[in-house]
């Protein structure tokens, strides 16, 4: 593959609240590679927000902190760059669009005014050449009439439609990297799969990286070179995303391809569901997180904390018994 | 946009229409008779009560005083007579009020400008410096303000500020008293404005520091859940400086819900002035108002009152359009 783009080592990201210590990112390592398409896909709290803050920055004092790791973009470290430094990071090589487009963006201003205020915050130009630049990418994202479109207020346009104007704010200053924090998450199912679409062609034209969050394997299937699945802060398997789907190594993997609906496939069961709730953040015991929920778990799951082993190339799994379970069972038979 | 502001004045008209019939039903029905005073004098003879009686139209019944008085009371232009006889003698109730709405207006826009230019800043600045010695210290001041009744801030601030102050310092910084110092018009233009002032801050200021406290506490809490918001967010992930995150996409939208509270708060305020009036002997309409209650004078209280609803009313509607031209969202029509 080609070379790193985004190095992220041993990241521990954590929230102190009144009930302790939220450990929600614990022990985190992952690169993605220049154009690479980089899946993060786990429940709900399971860290995947907190990842991407981190690697943004945004991770809000006091009750936040990046506790340890290093954080490596383009052979810079982002952890030691000072403010204004990162700023230019953010928005200019980084950029980051989040789940819910209704809410993402100002409602008092234009959107014309909130992209041209990014366009003009990274490139060197004035703001009718700003404008022009704006234009250009509301017609890239396939938005009728952008000229016209630029005077709307954020509430004058669809769910979708916003979206698309979140995008187009992203790559307005072409990044190395692109992360969308289950941008389609909010949508429904047409326009859902629209959106995937042109994020992925449009990042493909640029050979822009993307770090594609999400809690459904359906939506990383198609766009996704690789998967790293994610379990209460921490890895669980990580690898192409046909090994993800076909050779799956953890149980927790399994569990959520048992469990998601693909409308290409009868199926003659019900879906698999795992069952009990990710345990808590705040002093998780030892030994492996996911074992309370876990059909194969055995006694040295509760003893020692499984740490990620290569089995294959490039694939990395958290548990101890992989490669020898059946997981077949809970994943339900291979489709094709 | 103008077919709406002439909608929202008819509506104001109706509203003040309402106001006037209940205020009158009341006084009618809970006030007394204007003339009990004179009846218990024993010097008056019952034929002059009578001939006052018919002379104010209080023989009458309730719904024609009403309809007469509406009747006068909307022709303004007639000054004074418009707003029928003070109960209490020659004086006409146009002249009385309106002479006196000058004392009032001057306190209520000074509490109200002094409430808006310190509450909201320092709210903002709470939520920007959330959880510091400084939010905590302020937050718990405008707490404990907040639940003081107004002639106890009123009284404190006689006490300490002018009294006390004056004790320990031989100088006079502040009067508790009057609109102007007796010997006003012998001094020269910056003495008055100095003499104006030094009668003006303390009532102003026990007014408005319960809307500082008020203001400052919403302020700081609409100003957090902007600041927590997802188009925050956005605004940081571009690459804006904290500065300009909250100078452009914060400050804007945390402003908007606390026009309305401030355009709610104009009846407070005017209420509060009412009271602070009567403690610093406040030559407004606010004493002419509570003495006429005592004595059952209700052309001068419906005319106050009338007063009150209208500027609360002009108020509302102005209250409406700032929130218009903040918001983009909100549509006249
Ligand atoms: N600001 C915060 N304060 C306290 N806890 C937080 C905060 N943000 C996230 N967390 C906790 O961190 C964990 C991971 O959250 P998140 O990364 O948002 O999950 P997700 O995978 O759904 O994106 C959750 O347990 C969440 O409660
Ligand atoms: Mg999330």
């Amino acid at each position: 593959m080609s070379e790193p783009l985004l190095q992220v080592s041993n990241l521990r990201t954590f929230f102190s609240t009144e009930e302790g210590i939220v450990r929600a990112v614990d022990g985190l390592s992952f690169t993605i590679h220049k154009g690479e398409k980089f899946g993060v896909v786990g429940e709900s709290g399971s860290g995947k927000s907190v990842t991407a803050l981190s690697v943004m920055r945004l991770i809000e004092p006091p009750a936040g902190e990046i506790v340890t790791g290093e954080i490596t973009f383009k052979g810079e470290d982002l952890l030691g760059l000072k403010d204004e430094e990162m700023r230019k990071v953010r928005g200019g090589q980084i950029a980051m669009i989040f789940q819910d487009p209704m809410t993402a963006l100002n409602p008092v201003y234009t959107i014309g005014n909130q992209l041209i205020e990014t366009i003009m915050l990274h490139q060197s130009v004035g703001k009718s050449a700003a404008a022009e630049i704006a234009i250009q990418a509301l017609d890239d994202v396939h938005i009728p009439n952008p000229k016209v479109r630029m005077e709307d207020y954020p509430h004058q346009l669809s769910g979708g439609m916003r979206q698309r104007v979140m995008i187009a704010m992203g790559l307005s200053c072409d990044p190395d990297l692109l992360i969308a924090d289950e941008p389609t998450t909010a949508l429904d199912v047409t326009t859902q799969a629209q959106i995937l679409d042109l994020m992925l062609v449009l990042t493909e034209e640029r050979n822009t990286a993307v770090m594609l969050i999400t809690h459904d394997l359906g939506v990383v299937a198609g766009f996704c070179d690789n998967i790293q699945v994610m379990y209460a802060g921490r890895l669980a398997e990580r690898g192409t995303t046909d090994f993800i789907f076909d050779d799956t190594l953890h149980p927790y993997t399994a569990g959520l391809l048992g469990s998601m609906t693909r409308l290409d496939e009868v199926r003659e069961e019900r879906l698999y569901s795992i069952r009990g709730a990710p345990p808590s953040l705040i002093d998780p015991p030892n030994g492996c997180r996911f074992r309370s929920r876990c059909d194969f778990a055995k006694e040295i799951c509760t003893r020692d904390t499984p740490l990620p082993r290569e089995i294959s190339e490039d694939h990395w799994v958290a548990c101890h018994f992989a490669p020898d379970l059946d997981l077949i069972r809970v994943k339900g038979e291979p489709v094709g | 946009m103008l077919q709406y502001v002439i909608r929202r004045l008819v509506y104001g008209m109706i509203t003040l229409l309402a106001l006037s019939i209940i205020t009158f039903t009341l006084l009618q029905n809970t006030g007394g008779d204007p003339l009990d005073r004179l009846k218990s004098n024993p010097r008056i003879t019952q034929q002059a009560i009578q001939e006052m009686a018919e002379f104010y139209g209080l023989d009458q019944p309730g719904t024609k005083q009403y309809l007469t008085w509406v009747g006068n009371f909307v022709q303004v232009w007639n000054y004074p007579t418009a707003w029928g006889r003070s109960f209490q003698g020659p004086q006409q109730v146009q002249e009385l009020v309106l002479n006196r709405l000058g004392g009032t207006a001057r306190l209520m826009f000074t509490a109200l400008g002094l409430a808006v230019m310190i509450g909201i800043p320092l709210g903002i600045y709470q939520a920007i410096k959330q959880y510091s010695f400084f939010d905590q210290a302020t937050t718990t001041f405008s707490f404990v303000t907040f639940s003081t009744p107004i002639f106890v801030l009123g009284i404190g601030l006689q006490i300490i500020l002018a009294l006390k102050l004056e004790q320990w310092t031989g100088v006079k910084f502040f009067y508790t008293s009057g609109m102007n110092s007796t010997s006003y018009s012998d001094l020269s233009f910056g003495a008055r404005i100095g003499d104006t002032l030094q009668h003006l801050v303390l009532p102003a200021t026990s007014i408005a520091l319960i809307s500082i406290a008020g203001y400052s506490r919403y302020q700081r809490a609409s100003m957090l859940e902007v600041m927590h918001s997802d188009y925050l967010r956005t605004a940081k992930a571009k690459g804006l400086s904290r500065r300009s995150v909250i100078v452009k996409h914060a400050l804007r939208n945390a402003l908007i819900p606390i026009i309305t509270l401030v355009s709610l708060d104009v009846a407070g305020v005017l209420g509060g002035a009412v009271i602070t009036e009567s403690i610093f002997a406040w030559p407004g309409m606010g004493r002419l108002y509570i003495q006429a209650i005592f004595l059952n004078d209700w052309p001068i209280v419906m005319a106050v009152v009338m007063l009150i609803g209208f500027m609360v009313v002009v108020m509302n509607l102005l209250a409406d359009l700032a929130y218009g031209w903040l918001d983009p969202r909100v549509r006249y029509d």
